[in-house]
């Protein structure tokens, strides 16, 4: 009886461990070395709040938040639009559909190396597929990641085909969650088809897209890969964002210090996105039980 | 087996490694000695390079651990991001044994005392007379030397010569200028499918990383950083001018293609294509060309320009960790990785421009045509030894973006320098 306590912590123990060691002292050690200068070589040196105050003072810092924000809220727009669209049309006992929910999912179990290596070749402004299609239609070719205003749209445009497929996955499985009595009564009562969506799915659905929007921020503001991939922050910064300049700076330039105090600014921006997420869902999340 | 290969310089080899490990031993507290000797080692070495590359060193470190026994080398190979995986290495207390630098990445090993310093154990009047003294030079961090050198990059320009032949072009002689190239690129930029759009270019075009630029600069006589690497040089009108007119060679006298003619491809794949006229590149082109190239090609010096024909002269060599348990052994492997042998199979493969001076002179880099490896030892002569500063990753990148809109012809030369000069100017201090 007096050891009761014991399972649990033999249970949890081994992964708490590696949460601790793995995750929160790292965390903890970067806060004290977004303080400090260091190269990863010698001592570190503690400089204060110098690192935070050279951030707000460089011109390439406040950039990069415009267009970490612009990536963010380009792709998780379009990610969930889009998302919901094909929730909608899959969520059907049509012929084929589970063919379809497949192959929209399936970029998003493919490796973003080759996806990159797709992309980059599609988006190619000499021979790529993607300006031999808009040939067809009679527009120019565009140099999509070589041009600073193209190069944003090309990345995000991507980041969506990537991502949809587990977004849609979500929001369906939150469609088939809603009780079908429901949509038959507003039938009954004469709603339409859109009147319906708007009034009884959407509704339904909302606790689902609170969390699909949740994560899709979360995951949005993290991108990286992509950018390191196909055009490393060019051209001329276009497609620079935070997590690339961390990157960026603790080890191709070994500044772990300013690379350590803009990841802590990007942790507090996404902890206050989060947090006025949370506390506005009470306006337009519609729990069951509430 | 040794650095030296000529019997006269034997003894001398012999000399230098019986003082060298006398003091790498002592650098461990004296502590190797016999008994010691019989125990198995395992050493490692980090390199990059290719799958070409690395299949040669791996027999040459095969035949090493055949004729050291008790030695094992374990090789941690990086193609890709080698000194962001070397950094990780190094501060996560995994200091290779040897390691792999190239003069730009080296300095701040050298300032952190990660690396051995070489000049007290090895006699110097003897290295100079082994290793090309610019390649020695290029390993010099404060007049210490840290690493020996394996091979040394200069530029020179690859001649697709069917090409110019077809297009009626004289092939250019070897004292040209950069006049001479401002006035033959733009002839061999051609739309030959006449869809109003050139397939064909003149010359390669390459806006990173600076030392593909950098000579253009210098051979008007313009500079980077002064001398001791305190200032930025960029900024004065003859360095301005250079920049300014090689941008305009692409924009304006269209000699080069631009970035959306070239799109996902490299120039040299523009060259074995036979798309491009002409590249300046390096040796490593060579085996690429000996295998793909379906034309006859031939390598020019760079052009000349007010200051004759400057390109830079860097290396890649392999250093000693300081903190090495195995110091005897490591400079074993060192002096073997540096040997004649060693270098002499790096460079019949094409790939190298040895830095010894005994392997440049031998058959095993003079290949047909002897004249294009003769134009890499000469630029060696005439080239600008590597000048990077502790921060060169960050200098590098920010030449890279802040030039950009130059190369693409939307800001001036004289603008964008002016611009980024008190950002570079903050990286040196």
């Amino acid at each position: 009886m007096t050891r009761r306590w014991l399972w649990p912590v033999v249970f949890i123990g081994p992964a708490l461990s590696g949460l601790l060691v793995l995750t929160w002292v790292p965390v903890l050690m970067s806060l004290a070395l977004s303080f400090c200068r260091w190269d990863l070589l010698g001592t570190p040196q503690f400089v204060g709040l110098t690192n935070y105050q050279a951030l707000l003072g460089d011109p390439l810092f406040w950039q990069t938040l415009k267009n970490t924000l612009v990536f963010v809220t380009g792709s998780v727009s379009l990610e969930i639009t889009l998302a919901l669209s094909l929730a909608l049309m899959l969520n059907r006992a049509v012929k084929g559909v589970g063919l379809f929910r497949t192959l929209f999912f399936l970029p998003v179990v493919t490796p973003m190396v080759s996806v990159a290596l797709v992309w980059g070749w599609l988006y190619d402004p000499q021979h790529g597929g993607l300006n031999a299609l808009l040939g067809l239609c009679g527009i120019k070719p565009i140099a999509w990641l070589f041009d600073t205003h193209w190069a944003m749209p090309a990345i995000i445009l991507l980041r969506v085909w990537k991502e949809v497929g587990y977004t849609m996955l979500l929001l369906l499985a939150g469609l088939q969650a809603i009780p079908t009595h429901l949509l038959e009564s507003a039938a009954l009562d004469g709603a339409n088809g859109l009147k319906r969506l708007v009034y009884v799915t959407l509704p339904m659905l909302s606790p689902t897209l609170f969390f699909v929007l949740t994560v899709c921020l979360i995951n949005a503001f993290q991108a990286f890969d992509s950018v390191y991939l196909l055009t490393q922050g060019g051209p001329q910064h276009s497609t620079q964002v935070l997590v690339f300049w961390v990157f960026q700076n603790a080890f191709q330039f070994y500044k772990v210090g300013p690379a350590s105090a803009m990841a802590y600014v990007l942790f507090l921006l996404v902890l206050g996105i989060t947090v006025v997420q949370w506390q506005l869902r009470k306006r337009w999340v519609l729990y069951e039980d509430a | 087996m040794g650095l030296f290969c000529t019997k006269t310089s034997l003894f001398g080899f012999a000399w230098a490694l019986a003082a060298c490990v006398g003091l790498a031993a002592c650098w461990s507290g004296c502590a190797p000695s016999s008994p010691k000797d019989s125990r198995p080692v395992t050493l490692r070495v980090s390199t990059w390079g290719s799958a070409e590359e690395m299949a040669i060193l791996k027999t040459q470190l095969a035949q090493f651990e055949t004729q050291h026994p008790r030695i094992q080398v374990s090789v941690i190979h990086a193609p890709e991001n080698y000194f962001q995986k070397l950094h990780i290495l190094v501060a996560g207390g995994l200091t290779p044994d040897v390691m792999m630098v190239n003069s730009f990445d080296y300095p701040v090993y050298a300032h952190h005392k990660i690396l051995a310093p070489l000049d007290k154990p090895l006699d110097g009047n003897h290295l100079q007379s082994v290793f090309f003294p610019a390649a020695l030079q290029a390993f010099r961090y404060q007049g210490v030397l840290y690493a020996l050198p394996r091979d040394v990059s200069v530029l020179g320009v690859f001649v697709n010569t069917d090409m110019l032949k077809a297009h009626g072009v004289e092939i250019p002689q070897s004292d040209w200028s950069i006049t001479d190239l401002k006035a033959l690129a733009p002839k061999l930029t051609q739309d030959t499918t006449g869809d109003g759009q050139p397939d064909e270019f003149g010359i390669s075009f390459s806006s990173k990383p600076p030392l593909m630029w950098l000579p253009y600069v210098w051979s008007e006589g313009g500079a980077l950083l002064s001398d001791d690497l305190q200032h930025v040089r960029l900024n004065e009108p003859k360095a301005v001018e250079a920049l300014q007119a090689y941008a305009d060679l692409r924009n304006k006298a269209h000699g080069a293609p631009t970035k959306t003619q070239v799109g996902n491809a490299t120039m040299s794949q523009l060259f074995v294509q036979g798309k491009l006229s002409m590249l300046v590149s390096g040796r490593w082109s060579v085996p690429l060309l000996r295998k793909q190239a379906k034309f006859h090609w031939e390598v020019l010096p760079f052009p000349q320009g007010r200051a004759g024909s400057r390109v830079g002269v860097d290396a890649s060599g392999y250093a000693l960790s300081s903190t090495t348990t195995h110091p005897k052994e490591a400079w074993e492997l060192l002096a073997f990785l540096t040997s004649r042998p060693v270098q002499t199979a790096f460079a019949q493969g094409g790939l190298i421009v040895p830095a010894r001076q005994d392997v440049a002179q031998s058959p095993a880099f003079r290949v047909s045509p002897a004249s294009s490896s003769q134009v890499f030892l000469d630029a060696m002569a005439s080239g600008v030894p590597t000048q990077a500063p502790l921060r060169w990753n960050e200098l590098a990148e920010e030449l890279n973006l802040g030039l950009e809109p130059v190369f693409d012809g939307t800001q001036s030369a004289r603008d964008a320098i002016a611009q980024m000069t008190p950002k570079l100017e903050a990286m040196l201090k």
